[in-house]
């Protein structure tokens, strides 16, 4: 069962905002979603091991050789950027922009992701 | 606080190091791992997360966590998988990275670590994974933040300890013992400074006797060895203080200020660690065979405590030198070349060159802030120096003047040795008449000399030294003085 509040919480992790209305009607969509998928419970799964790769069944290591090619200029990294500057990609303030919550009564001066 | 309170307490500490890969391309592409660089230099569609772009494993990141694996005697996985670690951040493109999440490629292993009173402690390892860096982000320009990505996608392993440690000294000396592993397989270039070693610690404390872990916290921004020490120090202080003073420690990430020597809570994004770890679909599982480690473990060299070992067994090296020599790979293999290009090598001339390679060379390096191999100096050349002076042709004192002339020289201290003229004199002739040359010049001091002030022995040694441009033989020049002062 999909609650409105693990709607908020997905939402909120992939950086989405919604109106109350689309919160509700995404919340009945998403438990159609997932009762659909669930249907795949009444299956006995025992002794199969879960696939973790669709190339699962291929033994030999895919690898590359450590060896270092030409990268792309900064001019052709940068060209799909919205913004960018001396050479960097520019982006909205990272500290203004998270919401974030204070832990601790501690004051702080710095932001911190892991 | 009273610091019998402080024995009431036993801190438990954990480590997790971070560790750069000395790979020359990065984990999934081919753009250069080097250091430095314009911004965006080192992107490539793959590490910018281009759409349609897929990952390739280096094989020597495989082949070096391996090392790494074996040198920790950790049980290594015969298939592990990569899985993708979700969260938003503006250094990190694709919006996960790459890590390795409930199958490490090595776990269960354990390092010796010595600590400062000579006792070993066994510490062990909880996993050792594979990983991807993120970008850098500037924040303290203007408005905006700045986003550097040629570091995106740089390979790196994750150490994980067991919460084996039980003072900062032990946390300490695994570090000193991870960065001494890691250098000596050739893996990374253990440079905490400039973040190619990274560590967090958990660090938690309990009443002594009780079996029961206390709340941990995580300590961040540890960018040093000392900082690492000061750090647990400054964080089991604060969790003993908050706990007599009757509070309750919590779950927090600590960042610690190396300026106040205080640790402080970091601000988190309240949902920080919901990280949704699945399978990462683009990389096929990594399969590890028998073969494979037999052929990994014939790469890794001798390690510094047996290294160290064998020059105290060998060279009859006393503790102290083998440890000093041996801190650093290259040195140690600078020293043994030296001890091979010997011609004799007697215990005397082997701890010569020991102190030598101690004192001169590593002032040295100090001073032209050079390594052992950027310095250029031959160890043939140092032992050439050294059995110079044990010959006699030279004095140690010219010796010493010597060698910062040595390294990048195309002539051979022999040969230096005679263009110059700076062989040393034994002639018993020759430094008599400059002895009595000193004398006659000295009367005076002859007879305070005779008088009881036996100190201007020195006086007349140091005159003569002086006159014979330094090269006279000490030794010898040392009777002669004695002999002549008792004529006059």
């Amino acid at each position: 069962m999909i609650t409105r509040e693990s709607v908020e919480h997905i939402a909120k992790l992939a950086r989405l905002e919604f109106t109350d209305a689309d919160y509700d009607k995404l919340t009945v969509e998403m438990n159609t979603v997932i009762g659909y998928i669930d249907q795949l419970s009444e299956l006995t799964v025992t002794g199969i091991e879960p696939l973790e790769n669709i190339n699962e069944s291929v033994e030999t290591n895919i690898l590359r050789p450590d060896s270092a090619k030409e990268s792309l200029t900064s001019a052709q990294a940068l060209s799909n950027a919205p913004k960018s500057a001396d050479g960097f990609f520019l982006v909205p303030k990272v500290i203004e922009q998270q919401k974030t919550t204070v832990i601790t009564t501690e004051p702080e001066d710095e932001f911190y992701e892991e | 606080m009273d610091t019998a309170i402080f024995s009431k307490y036993e801190p438990v500490i954990g480590l997790e190091v971070h560790a750069q890969m000395l790979t020359k391309s990065k984990a999934f592409c081919t753009c250069s791992t080097e250091f430095g660089g314009a911004p965006n230099t080192r992107t490539c569609p793959i590490c910018l997360a281009h759409p349609g772009t897929l990952p390739t494993l280096n094989e020597n990141l495989l082949r070096f966590i391996v090392r790494m694996g074996i040198a920790t005697h950790c049980e290594i996985r015969p298939r592990s998988i990569f899985a993708r670690k979700n969260y938003f951040y503006p250094d990190l493109p694709k919006g996960y990275q790459i890590s390795q999440y409930d199958t490490p490629i090595c776990h269960n292993g354990f390092i010796e670590t010595e600590l400062p009173d000579g006792e070993t402690k066994r510490i062990g390892i909880t996993r050792i994974h594979m990983e991807e860096d993120s970008g850098k982000s500037i924040h303290d320009f203007g408005t905006e933040t700045l986003v550097d990505l040629n570091r995106a996608g740089v390979p790196l392993i994750e150490i994980v300890s067991e919460p084996d440690m039980r003072s900062s000294d032990q946390a300490y000396a695994y570090l000193t013992a991870i960065k001494s592993i890691v250098t000596y397989l050739g893996i990374c270039d253990g440079n905490m400074e400039e973040g190619s070693l990274r560590c967090d610690a958990n660090v938690s404390v309990r009443l002594r006797g009780t079996e029961k872990f206390g709340q941990k916290t995580e300590v961040k921004n540890l960018n040093s060895f000392r900082n690492v020490k000061l750090a647990i120090e400054a964080e089991i202080v604060r969790q003993i203080a908050v706990i007599e003073e009757g509070g309750v420690v919590l779950h927090q990430t600590m960042a610690f200020d190396p300026n106040k020597s205080l640790t402080r809570a970091m601000r988190t994004k309240e949902d920080a660690h919901d990280y949704r770890y699945f399978p990462e679909p683009d990389l096929v599982p990594v399969t590890i065979t028998k073969e494979y480690i037999d052929e990994v473990r014939a790469e890794i060299p001798e390690l510094q405590r047996d290294r160290r070992d064998r020059f105290i067994r060998d060279f009859e090296l006393p503790k102290y030198d083998a440890d000093v020599l041996t801190v650093d790979k290259a040195t140690a293999d600078f020293f043994e070349q030296a001890i091979e290009a010997l011609a004799g090598k007697s215990n005397e001339v082997i701890k010569s060159i020991s102190n030598y390679t101690m004192g001169d060379v590593m002032r040295m390096l100090t001073e032209r802030k050079a390594t052992i191999k950027s310095l250029g100096l031959l160890p043939s050349h140092l032992a050439e120096l050294i059995t110079l002076v044990t010959d006699g042709t030279i004095s140690n004192k010219i010796a010493k003047d010597l060698l910062p002339e040595l390294p990048g020289n195309q002539k051979s201290p022999k040969e230096i040795v005679q263009d110059r003229g700076m062989i040393q004199v034994s002639d018993e002739g020759a430094l008599r008449q400059a002895i009595r040359t000193i004398l006659e010049g000295n009367p005076d001091n002859i007879a305070k000399y005779k008088s009881g002030k036996v100190n201007l022995f020195g006086f007349f040694v140091g005159q003569t030294m002086k006159a014979m441009g330094g090269k006279a033989n000490p030794t010898l020049l040392n009777e002669l003085v004695k002999e002549e002062l008792e004529k006059a």
